[in-house]
């Protein structure tokens, strides 16, 4: 039973990564990447990681792809159609599938680590907090200074300019994204000079 | 479950893996019956207390006594009405949506604890699993508004995330307290962590009530009720991110959203309001449990909809400002507060 | 978590605690300007670096997520080092502004605590953690200067490919736990010991990631693209800041997993690692050669230095007994304060219109400031190998190391490429003594800065006609891994 269930959602889960990348409509590539993250918990929680199966809906089904959804639909429809016809591109694609098939079917069985089986609560709410806040209580605890660091940048970057100071009508970031949003065809979208002041 | 099923004499024969595949889609009818049944019990109830809060009467002819039978009329109005789809929308997304929003809502119920083993799916992290579907209802509300290329729906549907998302922080927030002193995420041990009489309710607890005071306030914005019913805003944004739906599939949406009215609902009567347990012991037998349950969420179902009738509705920058800066700061100190008690009484 | 614990990593602890400050001095004290916060976090980083220099204490903690030991007391003291330097020629910058660039003050106390933990860190995981906290940091402090595009294009750039690498080291990680099945590096080492993982393809992937995930950060061809325009378009302190701290950073991180974590198989990748080398002290030189834009050139010259410490690396690997592994630490904190030195020469001539980082600019500077140009003497000549600068005993110290190791050619290969570095370190000062001065004078130049080029270029000075402390420092230093060996 379990063995169909793995098949079942780790097929799904190919799939669905396939058509992110195929799809030409950005919108329609975040939504079938949250489908291949659904699809990634299930196989989480057949792996009797429930916390884990969880954590991956409510923050990657949920949260963060409710950003990109944000931020395609703020760019708008019309420049998000992707070109995809490059050959070079597609057979780029193609060696790399082939190259990573082939490293990772060596791969699989090559380990010499002796991992010893786990216990029955691997995997379980209990089990993950005792470890996270026992063996690797330092490393959660710099993630919270990690949080914290990026809190700040996101909140300077994103933080209009006081009204009166220099440059407050020409604010650089709004110049960038615009520039982002109507040429993205010519990649070359920042030039090295300085922004004349408003 | 399926042990259950396999008990029954005319199931007997059977093999397993039939039973489980039988044991699954029964518990999905059973858990869709309720939602259908819920919903148009909750639709009536909503226009009866409007009806009493405007002084008049709401439905009272069909199904005899008080019109108890006009949500199924209605219902029947909407299968039979014409299945309107916006010749631009982007018709994958745009079917999906309502589907995604009562998914959203189903799957909540699937650990919803009516009575110690009466709970479809008796998970270790029930908690934590209700939170996680609602962001199926989220992903259901954006696939509405984009699929159905209409700016009301888009804006409706934008405003909706944000809401649901920034709301799910303080919700969070104001669980971890109770989920703290428990031990447990578990639904069914932190209602038993409230048996006895009624001042083992959490709600009773100096320590968790403001914890509770900021559960329901957000899970009204998690359930886009009123006053943080921005999202289908009917003077600014037509209806919203559904707009354009019509028949069925606003059936759907209206469903989901009752259905996900009734969850927070009843969450909150686990987390907080003693969930199958009545406060008095003498009432405490097994039989009653699930009416209890149900009754104390109807409560909460009813104090929804009463402020929706009596309170007027914020702007988007206020909700906004409630949640970030004053719900989650106060969550965040009411986390910290109780961790510190906790440590120096223990 | 025991007091034990918390007391082995207390220069940290003080470095978090004193962002932590900063940042509550700001949100909660309208009035303070960057003068006030300097003040805030100078007081923290010094009482970090007592702890940091008083420490005896060694042992692993936290369940062996890091170690403190004589190596991460000496990376301490370069950081909290390198950071006083860059909040020094930070608080004047950053002043000038009409808004006050506060956000500089906490970034760079996180971003040093990112750098302590990196090189305190004897757990993968833990130096991944500590190598975002630090990145995230930068990031946002490259980008500071949001009304210049160019500041913008250094955040934006160094995100994105800053993350890319991000990944590749994690990957690498991930393989390498999955080869070994442990990500605390001692552990991994004991099970190196083990048979078969020559061929092990699993553990090579894993360790060519981890290579061009710490490549990345240190700017070793041909991962180093990033560098130039980061350096240019980042405001001149956070650039000095980013030379001085990320590279010492990253090397102590690559030290430690070379030295802890893979000593078995070193003979395997350290033909490898003597292309890089190479390829990474010529490009660097070559292309250093043709700037004529200082923060271009100093940054041309950051990846040849990746280079020259890269032969460090391999001259100690894998007899890692070898006492020439303290020249690698030497070099890292002379480094650090000669770049800041470079760097605080362009703090010091910015002006409100922007940064002056063209070569002709600093024409005739002598006449005008005599002292300063003796500085910038001083740093040009520490950074080309010259003595009697201390940049000069860090190059004799690892190059003397390769010739010991038997990477004779290797050696002669980093000593011609430090003759063609002359070239474009003495183009400055030729520039400043020799010619006519074509621009105005500078004004008002900012004391704070001058004083620090000034601390910095005794400082150099003093190293490089008595390198011996400095030395034995480094020697303790590496000597607490030598016990891992």
């Amino acid at each position: 039973m379990e063995a169909v269930f793995f098949y079942v959602f780790g097929t799904l889960a190919v799939i669905s990564a396939l058509l992110t990348v195929t799809r030409r409509d950005a919108v329609a590539s975040a939504f079938w990447l949250i489908f291949c993250f659904l699809s990634v918990a299930a196989l989480f929680a057949l792996l009797s990681a429930h916390f884990m199966a969880i954590l991956q809906i409510l923050l990657y089904a949920g949260a963060i792809m409710v950003f990109f959804l944000f931020v395609i639909m703020f760019l708008g429809k019309s420049q998000d159609r992707v070109k995809t016809s490059d050959w070079r591109v597609v057979a780029l694609g193609v060696l790399s599938l082939i190259g990573a098939t082939v490293v990772l079917t060596r791969l699989v069985g090559s380990t010499h680590a002796p991992f010893p089986a786990v216990a029955d609560s691997y995997g379980g709410i209990e089990a993950v907090s005792e470890v996270l806040l026992t063996k690797y209580l330092f490393a959660f605890e710099l993630t919270g200074l990690l949080l914290t660091a990026a809190v700040i940048g996101a909140v300077y970057l994103a933080r209009r300019e006081a009204p009166g100071s220099r440059g407050a009508k020409a604010p650089v970031v709004r110049g960038l994204t615009s520039q982002a949003a109507t040429s993205t065809a010519s990649s070359s979208a920042v030039q090295h000079e300085d922004v004349p002041h408003a | 479950m399926h042990e259950t099923l396999s008990n029954l004499p005319l199931l007997s024969g059977l093999p397993a893996q039939v039973l489980v595949v039988l044991a699954m889609v029964s518990a999905g009818g059973i858990i869709l019956g309720c939602i259908a049944v819920g919903g148009m019990f909750f639709i009536w109830s909503e226009r009866k207390v409007a009806g009493y809060i405007q002084s008049r009467y709401g439905p009272m002819y069909v199904g005899g006594w008080h019109g108890v039978l006009q949500s199924l009329a209605d219902g029947v109005k909407l299968l039979l009405k014409e299945d309107i789809w916006p010749e631009k929308a982007d018709k994958p997304l745009w079917r999906m949506a309502p589907l995604l929003v009562f998914l959203g809502a189903f799957l909540s119920f699937v650990v919803l604890p009516f009575g110690p083993n009466f709970v479809g799916a008796n998970l270790d992290i029930g908690l934590f699993y209700v939170m996680a579907t609602s962001s199926l209802v989220v992903m259901g509300v954006i696939s509405a508004g984009w699929g159905s290329n209409n700016k009301w729906a888009l804006y409706g549907a934008l405003r909706g995330a944000a809401q649901v998302i920034s709301y799910e922080i303080p919700l969070g927030l104001a669980l971890l307290p109770v989920v703290m002193s428990t031990g447990s995420l578990n639904l069914g041990t932190i209602i038993q962590a409230q048996a006895g009489w009624i001042h083992n309710w959490h709600l009773l607890n100096p320590l968790f009530f403001v914890s509770f005071w900021i559960y329901v306030i957000s899970s009204l914005a998690e359930v886009n009720r009123v006053p943080f019913d921005l999202p289908e805003t009917e003077s600014e944004l037509v209806s919203g991110y559904h707009t354009e739906y019509t028949g069925m599939k606003f059936a759907f949406f209206f469903l989901g959203e009752y259905a996900d009215m009734f969850v927070v609902s009843a969450i909150g009567v686990t987390v907080f309001l003693g969930g199958w347990y009545s406060g008095i012991p003498a009432l405490d037998v097994p039989a009653l449990f699930p009416l209890i349950f149900i009754l104390k969420s109807f409560f909460l179902v009813f104090v929804q909809i009463w402020l929706r009738w009596t309170l007027p509705r914020l702007r988007v920058d206020q909700l906004m400002y409630v949640c970030w800066k004053v719900f989650i700061p106060i969550a965040l100190a009411n986390l910290l507060l109780y961790g510190v008690i906790r440590t120096v009484l223990s | 978590m025991t007091w034990s614990d918390a007391s082995l990593i207390a220069p940290i602890l003080w470095v978090t605690l004193g962002g932590v400050a900063v940042l509550m001095t700001d949100a909660f004290w309208r009035r303070a300007g960057t003068g006030h916060l300097t003040a805030v976090s100078v007081v923290f980083l010094t009482i970090a670096a007592i702890y940091a220099a008083r420490s005896d204490a060694s042992g692993s903690a936290f369940a062996g997520a890091l170690a403190a030991d004589s190596f991460s007391a000496f990376f301490n003291l370069t950081f909290i080092v390198v950071a006083l330097i860059t909040l020094a020629l930070g608080s004047s910058y950053f002043a000038d502004e009409e808004q006050p660039l506060v956000e500089f003050f906490p970034l760079v106390m996180f971003a040093t605590v990112g750098m302590m933990v990196m090189a305190a860190a004897t757990d993968m995981i833990t130096i991944f953690l500590g190598l975002e906290t630090m990145s995230i940091s930068l990031y946002v402090l490259a980008a500071l200067q949001r009304r210049s595009i160019l500041s913008m294009e250094a955040g934006f750039k160094y995100l994105i490919l800053g993350a890319f690498s991000s990944a590749f080291l994690l990957y690498g990680m991930a393989l390498l736990y999955g080869s070994t099945g442990s990500t605390h590096l001692p552990t991994m080492a004991t099970a190196i010991q083990g048979v078969g993982f020559d061929r092990d393809l699993l553990f090579w992937m894993g360790w060519g990631f981890l290579l061009v995930g710490l490549g990345f950060k240190i700017a070793m061809v041909p991962f180093h693209m990033w560098t130039p325009d980061v350096y240019d378009g980042s405001p001149a302190p956070v650039a000095g800041f980013m030379a001085a701290g990320v590279k010492a950073a990253s090397f102590a991180a690559m030290l430690r997993v070379v030295w802890t974590g893979l000593p078995a198989l070193g003979d395997m990748w350290i033909d490898m690692l003597v292309v890089f080398a190479v390829v990474t002290m010529t490009a660097g030189n070559l292309i250093a050669l043709a700037q004529s834009n200082l923060k271009r050139m100093l940054a041309y010259s950051a990846i040849a230095h990746a280079g020259y410490l890269l032969v460090g690396i391999v001259a100690t690997t894998p007899s890692m007994t070898d006492p020439a592994a303290r020249g690698i630490l030497f070099y890292l904190m002379v480094y650090a304060l000669m770049n800041l030195g470079a760097f605080a020469l362009i703090t010091l001539v910015s002006s409100r219109e922007g940064e002056k980082v063209d070569l002709a600019g600093f024409a005739g500077l002598a006449r005008r400031h005599p002292v300063i140009s003796a500085c910038v003497t001083v740093f040009m000549l520490s950074l080309a190998g010259i003595p009697p600068t201390a940049g000069f005993w860090g190059k004799v110290y690892v190059f003397e190391a390769a010739v010991r190791d038997g990477h004779t050619v290797l050696a002669v290969i980093a000593l011609l490429n430090s003759a063609v570095a002359m070239f474009y370190y003495l183009r400055v000062v030729v520039l400043m003594y020799m010619r006519e001065p074509e621009d105005e004078a500078y004004t008002g130049l900012d004391p704070q800065v001058g004083a620090a080029m000034v601390v910095l270029a005794v400082a150099l000075l003093w190293i490089g006609l008595f390198p011996g402390p400095m030395a034995e420092l480094a020697r303790q230093g590496v000597s607490a891994l030598a016990g891992s060996f």
